[in-house]
């Protein structure tokens, strides 16, 4: 196996040499530039276990799909089923597993807690035995994948999209990650209040080292590196314990504690020295980058035949009960808030994290493999915005974008809906982080705006 | 954390803030009547404002963003002392109604307003402005509010030719002597405190100044002369607080740089060579009108990261195993 690290050169720490508030030096000494410090809130959740959701009369409405690609149902209605079966089938995307035993009571459209519009949806009626079915796929895992291929069809059978928030299926980026060197793992969790991957990492740090060293055997891969903002450095010492024990050549390193830390460009920046151009896939220049949480899932299909069946779900905000829970795919939004108690003054409900989430649009949309949390507004807890006003070229945005965007010309774009002055200006380069709209004086949603552009760009030829 | 104000009032607020310890300074040189002409411009601003929001029929609430606040102050900084009454308000209403509203509002103005209005008033009305004020004019500071506001009101400016010498004023100031320290000191610190809190950038004022001194160096003046210079007239105040308006400059660093750059070097010829005895106003409205072109350039020579290659060499394809 090649453990020669030819990127070490590359990889020297750097020191800050002066405190942050000495604002225009202090940047000349960064990975990269722009980004925000926010207040990062993750004391709220983080101080207790992961916690197991269990409602034994639940009724669960699984989705075949993210509402673009779906799977097809294979089930009929009134058919038992146990926790893990097959559920919905399909060549492209990644199959879906009952989330528990019970009885399939319809099949029917259901809003996604994380995504707008509907999907189709298998109705569980739970009995609450929970009883798991052992034989997966009608094929027995005692042996894990010997190559990549057989990987990536594991994978997709058992259901396995990327946990962070794209929801990309992990067969499909494993199948084109065959010449890669380079294994980025993400543990920035560099959003506000999410902390379902901090306590994942802590809880389960061997699992996910576990994993991680079993691709690098499986990919041949010259490099495993697990990315953490500084900011959890009980998860950054948990993991070094475990790859301390498992004596596994793998790293850990902090990454700059800044929004965006773990938007996909900077942290290939930031851990590689890659640069990752706009419109090309990580695997070109050698990486593959997954979500702690997916390389925790793969590794409980590829060890243990467990297909992707539950998440961790951060509920945080204005809550009664802040805390991470590991919820059954497809459990209604209500029942969670039912568990955490949004506190009298909660406003509304943001689904994943502040940045990139979204609101929350029916009380009725169910937990999806991507939907990381749930966060109760308030006045203190994510305030609403103000109106926006005039942009006054204070060019802080500019400053901030991590992508060297100028999100003030770009916004005047958008308003003008010039497709080739959208062009000119990149749009297709912004990772929406959002970092430009939280700096923005006058309030303006650069975010949204541009967000609302992209299709614009898509449009035409 | 960054101690930076982060609303569009915080922003003006500091500036404010900023301009203080300048005219502090200049109030105690002068005398009160420093604080008569803030107080006047201050309120033609607001005047202004107002009446251009209720020409546009938009609501009044914008006045809370205090712009109208820091672009009266600054005019009151810009013009020379005494300047007669109308020639403020004619000021206020060149720099808010034409250069701000005529182009659309707040953040749509390619042209520095406060510098439209001094030019305005400068331009048409070089005559009847006064020459600025001897630096050693204790008559002044002897003056009362009322006298100073009867010499304020009138037509022309009522100052003996013979007290005249340099001010901060941007356009009629006679660059004999460099000015004493505590004269632009003020100016300094406020617009140091200004970039640490990341209101205005560092590289436009130090820009402008490098840039007037080479340029004095390079047209035959001695280092010492050069120096010197950038003491004189309303150099620091017009460096700090004038070129660093993010309105009017551009929106990359290098082309802020090339915008200071710009600035600096014409302000520099204009005193050499020009018409007017001070070249600030114009140096600086010249190179606002370059902004577009050195955004462009600066675009053309800083690709973003990822448009370079970084470390991508250190991965060389190979047969997919397996
Ligand atoms: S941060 Fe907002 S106000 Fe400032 S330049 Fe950008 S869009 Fe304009
Ligand atoms: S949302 Fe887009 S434009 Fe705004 S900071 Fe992020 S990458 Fe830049």
């Amino acid at each position: 196996m090649l453990t020669v690290n030819s990127h070490s050169a590359t990889h020297k720490k750097r020191h800050n040499l002066l405190p942050d508030w000495i604002n225009p030096i202090h940047k000349l000494n960064r990975i990269w530039q722009g980004g925000v410090k926010l207040k990062d809130w993750k004391s709220l959740s983080n101080q207790t276990d992961i916690e197991k959701f269990k409602q034994p009369d639940a009724i669960l409405r699984i989705p075949l799909g993210d509402g673009r690609k779906m799977a097809s149902p294979c089930v009929t209605i009134g058919q038992y089923v146990l926790k893990g079966e097959v559920i919905g089938r399909s060549n492209q995307t990644p199959w879906v597993h009952a989330s528990t035993s019970g009885h399939v009571i319809a099949i029917e459209q259901t809003p996604l807690a994380d995504r707008p519009g509907k999907a189709e949806a298998v109705v569980l009626a739970a009995d609450g035995l929970d009883l798991p079915c052992l034989v997966n796929a009608g094929q027995s895992h005692h042996q894990p994948p010997g190559n990549l291929m057989e990987l990536a069809s594991l994978c997709q059978q058992m259901g396995l999209t990327g946990l962070g928030g794209a929801g990309f299926p992990v067969g499909l980026k494993l199948a084109g990650a065959g010449g890669i060197d380079t294994l980025l793992i993400n543990g920035a969790e560099c959003e506000p209040y999410l902390t379902c991957d901090d306590r994942l990492m802590r809880e389960r740090a061997e699992a996910i080292v576990h994993a991680g060293w079993y691709l690098q055997n499986l990919l041949q891969l010259e490099r495993v590196c697990i990315g953490i903002e500084p900011n959890k450095p009980a998860a950054i010492q948990a993991l070094r314990q475990a790859i301390r024990f498992l004596d596994a050549p793998l790293e850990v390193r902090k990454l700059p504690h800044r929004y965006p830390a773990g938007g996909q460009p900077l942290l290939i920046k930031s851990l590689s020295g890659r640069h990752q151009a706009p419109g090309t896939l990580p695997h070109e220049i050698g990486v593959m980058v997954m979500n702690v949480a997916s390389l925790y899932s793969l590794g409980q299909a590829v060890f243990h035949g467990l297909p992707l069946t539950s998440r961790i779900v951060t509920l945080s905000g204005a809550m009664e009960h802040p805390c991470n829970v590991e919820v059954p795919i497809g459990t209604p939004v209500s029942d969670l808030l039912n568990y955490a108690r949004p506190r009298l003054e909660t406003t509304g409900i943001q689904v994943g994290g502040p940045m990139m989430g979204r609101d929350l649009a029916s009380p009725d949309a169910v937990i999806t493999k991507t939907s990381g949390a749930l966060i109760a507004r308030s006045a203190k807890h994510l305030p609403p915005k103000p109106e926006a006003q005039d942009c006054i070229r204070c060019n802080r945005c500019v400053d901030t974008c991590p992508m060297s965007l100028r999100p003030l010309t770009l916004n005047e774009a958008c308003q003008t809906e010039d497709r080739q002055a959208l062009q000119q200006e990149q749009l297709s380069a912004c990772i929406e982080c959002g970092a430009c709209s939280e700096v923005c004086p006058s309030h303006i949603p650069l975010r949204d705006n541009f967000r609302n552009a992209k299709p614009l760009l898509a449009g035409g030829h | 954390m960054t101690l930076s104000p982060k609303t569009l009032p915080g922003i003006m607020c500091a500036v404010t803030l900023a301009l203080l310890p300048g005219s502090w300074q200049y109030a105690q040189h002068y005398g009160d009547l420093v604080w008569l002409q803030t107080g006047l411009c201050i309120s033609f601003a607001l005047l202004m404002e107002s009446l251009c929001l209720h020409l546009k029929r938009r609501s009044f609430s914008e006045l809370g963003n205090l712009s109208w606040l820091v672009c009266g102050l600054l005019l009151a900084r810009a013009l020379p002392l005494l300047t007669p009454a109308w020639l403020l308000a004619l000021a206020s209403m060149g720099a808010i109604m034409i250069a701000k509203y005529g182009c659309g509002g707040l953040g749509k103005n390619r042209l520095n307003p406060v510098l439209v209005g001094l030019g305005l008033v400068s331009l048409c009305f070089y005559q009847l402005l006064p020459a600025g004020i001897a630096a050693a004019a204790d008559w002044t500071r002897s003056l009362s509010i009322e006298q100073a506001l009867s010499l304020q009101l009138r037509f022309s400016a009522a100052v003996p030719a013979d007290m005249a010498s340099g001010a901060t004023s941007l356009v009629t100031d006679q660059l004999s002597q460099p000015m004493a320290m505590n004269q632009w000191s003020g100016y300094l610190f406020g617009g140091l405190a200004l970039a640490l809190l990341n209101v205005i950038r560092l590289e436009i004022p130090l820009m402008m100044l490098t840039s007037t001194l080479l340029t004095g160096i390079a047209l035959g003046l001695s280092p010492q002369e050069s120096l010197h210079n950038l003491t004189m007239g309303g150099m620091i105040f017009a460096a700090f607080f004038i070129a660093t308006d993010p309105v009017t400059s551009p929106d990359s660093r290098i082309g802020r740089l090339l915008f200071a750059a710009t600035a600096g070097a014409l302000t520099e010829l204009v005193r050499m060579y020009g018409l007017y005895a001070d070249g600030l106003c114009f140096a600086i409205l010249a190179a606002n009108l370059l902004v577009p072109q050195f955004d462009q350039l600066a675009r053309r020579l800083n690709q973003p990261w990822y448009r370079r290659a970084g470390n991508n060499h250190h991965f060389k394809p190979r047969r997919q195993p397996g």
